[in-house]
């Protein structure tokens, strides 16, 4: 029994650290799921959204010494700010338009850390920033519980966003746009609300993530994280809430877990080969999925589903 | 320009019904004028058809008035009441708001909305699609179900709690959510193009019923019958113009005109 348990948590910082990226993709890959999935607004700029939460939390953290909730706040409005700005240039761009503008973006976001180094500390790295509490051994397991909490709580969201009036209007604005405004539904603004509040939840998980790094580079904020996201949402299902969850699993759960900690490589293959491996297998699983299951493992969203209830109004 | 007897009279009609007056309206596509209106008031009457070839600009002029093609020069004008709202200024969905609502000649659809979910999406006020409304939709439900299964038990879907299949299935659709948007100007582009005779004379039943209730129609629609039958007032429409207007047995009785322009055996 207890060789299982070494077996399984033998190194518990990689485990759990590892679990911290699967966390962290599998929220952003719920709000991109409302963005993408939900309104059509394909958002290639998740790494930009995320970051300025991260950084606008570093900054408070570090260089004002702001309190924990405060300089969470600060992270949320960051990307909420920033989310709406894009959403108001990208309302009336075609779906080119909107990818070319987010990797912008998310572009923007990271030569700005990278420059303003009085700021931002640039490579040198900005730190520390530590956990707001401290329970001895135990604090990064109790950060992982408040991860899965708010994980949770995203994806609660979703669902429920998906049997509601405002999942219907999103739907309807991202399908047919001239049609929907001929129904008296003010796209632009619906547009632009959905991309202040899903980024407003990416710059809060960028915050979340800050006391898990300590110290923050501009590398952590590349495009990799961005792909990552829509890996993931992209394998399991773009339309379903449950989508990145299931996506990440079979990628960062499956390699960067599971495969890292518990398949005996050899450790020169598992540091040099493996990463590449990695993400030539990923982008292989993509284009396969794309062409024979352009929505993802969990298919297309149901809508039948929560129609059927009617039959009881 | 336009030579008539019975002409809508201009400004707000007797009772109150709001009308949409059309002022110095035009628009092309490259070098091709396809919309070219000095003068035009719609809906002082409660059902007006408006005919004429193909091509004469009529869906344009329709699309002018909800604002989804943008107007080279002119304005037009919403006259309620007392109130004059210029509609050339607003956005579409405004307009909408407003009461001026159309429906599409070429089939329009939500891909991945059923015909409940687009109902429900018709009738759904803005205060009930916040995004923190995530419990609303019982509510919309429960204040608007009766009306909506009221309308979809006037037609047979081959699938009422699932999506709309065939085309005539969606242009039936397109119709209902209008209505249900309960409008006071109703502009139908070919409401009937391609629903078998029977459903056709459902639909205008249904728009009668609607009509008696105080909303006002604009039809575009090629069934002659159609148009005779049911108009107060018809605007014959050619080359981007109203050359013609008055009611079914005036424009009947120029048949010269209108045969110039649809051929024979129409009138
Ligand atoms: N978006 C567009 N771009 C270029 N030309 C257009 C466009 N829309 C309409 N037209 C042209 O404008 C003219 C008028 O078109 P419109 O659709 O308004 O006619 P219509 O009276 O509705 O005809 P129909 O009875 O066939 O529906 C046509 O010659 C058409 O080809
Ligand atoms: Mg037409």
């Amino acid at each position: 029994m207890s060789a299982v348990w070494d077996y399984l948590f033998g190194s518990p910082a990689f485990l759990i650290f590892g679990t911290y990226t699967l966390m962290m993709i599998v929220g952003l890959g719920i709000l991109l799921h409302l963005q993408l999935g939900v309104t059509g607004i394909g958002n290639f700029g998740v790494a930009g959204f995320w970051g300025a939460g991260l950084y606008a939390f570093g900054i408070m953290q570090v260089t004002y010494d702001v309190g924990f909730w405060p300089a969470l706040l600060v992270a949320t409005a960051a990307g909420g700010v920033l989310g709406l700005i894009t959403g108001w240039v990208i309302a009336d761009l075609d779906d080119d338009g909107v990818l070319a503008a987010t990797l912008a973006v998310a572009t923007i976001v990271y030569l700005a850390i990278d420059s303003e180094k009085d700021i931002t500390g640039g490579r040198v790295g900005l730190g520390t920033i530590d956990f707001p509490f401290d329970v001895g051994k135990r604090t990064d397991l109790a950060w992982l519980a408040i991860l899965f909490g708010v994980v949770g709580v995203l994806l609660w969201y979703a669902r429920r966003v998906h049997r509601s009036p405002y999942g219907r209007l999103l739907i309807a604005t991202g399908t047919n746009e001239p049609l929907a405004r001929s129904l008296r539904k003010p796209v632009k603004r619906t547009k632009v609300g959905v991309m202040a509040l899903t980024s407003a939840g990416m710059g809060a998980l960028g915050g979340l993530y800050g006391p898990i790094v300590h110290f923050l580079f501009p590398t952590q904020l590349t495009v990799a994280i961005t792909v990552s996201v829509i890996t993931a949402l992209v394998l399991g299902g773009q339309q379903r809430p449950l989508g990145a969850f299931v996506g990440a699993l079979l990628t960062v759960g499956l390699f960067d877990i599971v495969i890292k900690l518990y398949v005996p490589l050899p450790k020169d293959l598992l540091e040099h080969a493996f990463p590449v491996t990695k993400q030539i297998i990923f982008g292989a699983l993509l284009i396969f999925v794309l062409l024979f299951r352009p929505l993802g493992f969990l298919g297309r969203m149901r809508r039948e589903r929560h129609v059927k209830g009617l039959s009881r109004v | 320009m336009s030579e008539g007897n019975g002409r809508a009279p201009g400004g707000r009609a007797p009772g109150g019904r709001a009308t949409i007056r059309i002022s110095g309206l035009t628009k092309s596509f490259g070098d091709q004028t396809v919309v070219n209106i000095d003068e035009l008031v719609l809906g002082a009457k409660p059902v007006e058809g408006l005919i004429g070839p193909n091509g004469a600009g009529k869906t344009t002029l329709m699309r002018l008035i909800m604002r989804s093609t943008k107007a080279d020069t002119g304005t037009v004008t919403l006259e309620d009441g007392s109130s004059e709202v210029m509609l050339s200024k607003l956005p579409p969905h405004r307009i909408a708001s407003l009461g001026v609502v159309k429906t599409n000649q070429v089939t329009q659809d939500f891909a991945g909305l059923t015909i409940w979910d687009s109902l429900l999406l018709a009738v759904a006020q803005r205060h009930d699609e916040r995004p923190h409304r995530v419990y609303r939709e019982r509510h919309v439900r429960e204040s608007h179900g009766e009306e909506i299964r009221s309308y979809l038990d006037l037609f047979e879907f081959s699938e009422p709690e699932g999506f709309a299949h065939s085309t005539g299935e969606k242009k039936l659709l397109d119709v209902i959510r209008c209505l249900l948007l309960k409008p006071k100007i109703l502009l139908l582009d070919e409401p009937t193009a391609g629903l078998p005779d029977d459903v056709t004379a459902q639909v205008i039943d249904m728009l009668r019923a609607k009509v008696a209730e105080g909303m006002s129609v604009v039809i575009v629609e090629h069934d002659l019958d159609v148009i005779w039958g049911f108009s107060d007032v018809v605007h014959f429409m050619a080359e981007g113009d109203v050359i013609l207007e008055g009611d079914p047995a005036y424009i009947r009785a120029h048949s010269t005109v209108v045969e110039k322009y649809l051929g024979s055996g129409h009138v």
